[in-house]
């Protein structure tokens, strides 16, 4: 008898401990899709912090509004632009994730909720702040209104951060759906049709068949996203008076002139041509990626006055890194974009 | 009649779990002691030789030094001032090789490759930092001594020659084995492909064929003979030498190899070269460098199509002219 008790209790407990389990982490039901329909639906119906254009060179309904703070020369307080990287790099984010949720339609997915839920969150609070600049633009002193500002700004960072992690999410989700590695390994063998087998496609079949749209704007957001972590990371979202700042600077809107382009219809050879440039980007990425990890350029600006001797005691193999980084967003990345015109781009 | 207490048994368990604790310690101890480096070590051994090697920039006491011996030398024994010229020429030539590495095997790939390199990578250099400050002994000895007999000059440059090829030796096993590293433990990127494999390798042969070259002037210029049984004949080799790796060595020469058409053509040319001819031919055109920088040999008795404008292609490659 004593003994039945306790397995009751003990089926009793495992029973509600099951349940809290499920309930905790079954959620809502809703799917990845679903996160992002309602995302998008809220930043539409309550985004008046958004308007489309093309004043950034790249066409979008995400253009960030009121991205100004003021000066103030003794008679006159004038608005001015704040750092357009942050529009452009927030515009090209947002347009990926629009364009490409939609796929997972069909798909019961719900693995990127968490990022999906960490973007609203972060939109919410920039709604937030985005709210105060326009309470305070009329009523405020240019320095209050600037303090307002640097809240705006300090939130939209956050809010890039999260749009970038969960367009990566979503960008490699599709990639492994659509199987892109098996696709490209298939291409890159050297016959994909023996005589007489008319049920292998050939090279120029798989080529005509490729998801050339995605893989482009795949390619595009992974290279956005060095951008976002030089610019947002390294640099701390702030606009540094230095050389190789302004390398990174220049090479973005270089980058951004490709994007969103039609593209060709590629040959097989063509289609390998460039997707070998792309792997072969991936391993310069990864070098950069880890090179921006470990060069604060922001630090090395404000805090070691731009002296690499001082920062390597800090920082070993800081010029290594400061090299890798000057390389890939200047002469590599200016090449790759040369390359994608003459190549990709129609 | 009260039971004895069973002491031994628990004794034995806490040996247990002690020899246990102290067997787990020792394999701890063994793998941090014997397991060599990975990445990091590398890049930190590396990085300390490269801006610190013979003649490095970095070092301008060591540089003016060897200034002040070879205006010594000049005064007194003209007939080696090409060869300590050279000497110079080639210690930055290959500082230049080992910063090229120290620039990338950070991002290096921690394998088993760069893990069987590391030790033999690190105690060549470490050696070759030894040398190097025997080197310095000796020359500021050499230029702090009143001496002006031309024999005694004479021996002394034979004696540091000595130390000196010691020295690229160890930097030629160092080199060989970064080498190695670089092809392995980097995936096929705009930096590691056709072009760098051809350039890194052909530092490899420039380095053997001129070692060699230098071991056969110690055979030759002994103390005991006499001066005219010294012919040195390396300056073109090390003068090419110098111009191709301040052409070829650098990561926008590999990059142009992915991005140009005219440029992959090239190094396909060259690379085809091994192919209608090998690696020892590759390093016999190296050896048939005159003092002058000219190529003597031509493979006259190959008769291979396409393998002139191959072996045109692969002469410009090594002399480092433009492309």
């Amino acid at each position: 008898m004593k003994n039945k008790e306790i397995i009751s209790t003990l089926v009793c407990l495992i029973i509600a401990l099951s349940s809290f389990v499920m309930f905790a982490c079954g959620g809502d039901g809703q799917t990845s899709y679903q996160y992002y329909m309602t995302f998008f639906n809220t930043i539409q119906t309550e985004g008046a912090m958004f308007e489309s254009g093309n004043a950034l060179g790249v066409q979008t309904n995400y253009q960030l509004k009121n991205f100004q703070s003021k000066t103030f020369d003794g008679e006159t307080v004038t608005p001015v632009d704040d750092d357009q990287n942050y529009l452009i790099l927030l515009a090209n984010g947002l347009n990926f994730i629009e364009k490409y949720y939609p796929r997972l339609e069909e798909n019961k997915n719900t693995s990127l909720k968490s990022g999906i839920n960490d973007m609203t969150d972060s939109f919410d609070q920039l709604l937030i702040e985005y709210q105060n600049i326009i309470d305070v633009s009329d009523k405020a002193n240019y320095e209050i209104y600037n303090g307002n500002f640097a809240r705006y700004k300090w939130q939209t960072k956050d809010f890039i951060n999260n749009v970038y992690q969960s367009a990566l999410d979503l960008a490699n989700l599709i990639y492994k759906d659509l199987d892109i590695d098996g696709t490209i390994e298939t291409l890159s063998q050297e016959e994909t049709q023996t005589e007489g087998d008319e049920n292998t496609p050939t090279k120029e079949e798989i080529a005509d068949t490729f998801d050339l749209e995605f893989y482009f704007d795949y390619q595009n957001i992974l290279i956005l996203e060095d951008y976002r972590a030089f610019l947002m990371d390294s640099a701390i979202g702030q606009q540094l008076d230095y050389s190789l700042y302004q390398t990174v600077d220049v090479s973005l809107t270089l980058f951004t002139g490709v994007i969103g382009q039609n593209l060709k219809d590629l040959s097989a050879q063509g289609l390998i041509s460039y997707i070998d440039l792309c792997q072969r980007f991936a391993s310069e990425r990864a070098y950069t990626a880890e090179a921006i990890g470990e060069f604060s350029c922001y630090e090395f600006v404000n805090d070691y006055d731009q002296n690499l001797d001082s920062y390597e005691k800090s920082v070993s193999g800081a010029s290594i890194y400061k090299l890798q980084i000057e390389k890939y967003f200047g002469d590599y990345i200016s090449k790759f974009v040369s390359f994608v015109s003459s190549n990709v781009v129609a | 009649m009260a039971k004895k207490k069973d002491y031994t048994t628990g004794s034995r368990k806490w040996l247990i779990v002690l020899s246990v604790l102290v067997l787990v310690a020792i394999i701890a101890v063994v793998i941090v002691l014997l397991v060599p480096g990975n990445t990091y070590s590398m890049v930190e051994v590396l990085h300390s030789h490269s801006t610190t090697s013979f003649l490095n920039e970095n070092n301008r006491s060591e540089q003016e030094n060897y200034s002040a011996l070879m205006q010594d030398m000049s005064n007194e024994v003209t007939s080696y001032m090409q060869e300590i010229r050279d000497v110079e020429t080639l210690s930055q030539t290959i500082n230049v090789i080992l910063k090229f590495y120290d620039e990338y095997i950070v991002f290096a790939q921690d394998n088993g490759t760069l893990t069987r390199n590391y030790k033999s990578i690190r105690s060549s250099l470490n050696r070759a930092s030894r040398l190097q400050e025997d080197m310095n002994e000796e020359i500021v000895t050499i230029i702090s001594l009143s001496e002006n007999s031309d024999t005694y000059k004479r021996n002394s440059w034979i004696d540091l020659r000595v130390i000196y090829v010691d020295w690229l030796e160890n930097m030629q096993n160092a080199i060989t084995r970064l080498n190695t590293c670089y092809q392995n433990c980097f995936d096929p990127s705009l930096t590691n492909n056709t072009a760098s494999t051809l350039v890194l390798n052909a530092v490899d042969d420039y380095i053997s064929v001129i070692t060699d070259d230098f071991n056969d002037l110690i055979e030759n210029d002994q103390k005991s003979n006499s001066i005219e049984s010294y012919n040195y004949t390396m300056n073109g080799r090390i003068k090419l030498f110098e111009a191709f790796v301040n052409a070829r060595l650098t990561s926008t020469n590999f990059v142009n190899y992915i991005f140009y058409q005219r440029i992959k053509n090239f190094y396909d040319d060259v690379n085809q070269f091994y192919t209608v001819y090998s690696q020892e031919d590759f390093k016999y055109l190296l050896d048939s460098i005159a003092p002058n920088g000219a190529f003597t040999e031509n493979f006259d008795d190959v008769n291979v199509s396409g393998s002139l404008t191959c072996l045109a292609n692969t002469k410009t490659f090594l002399s480092g002219g433009d492309i």
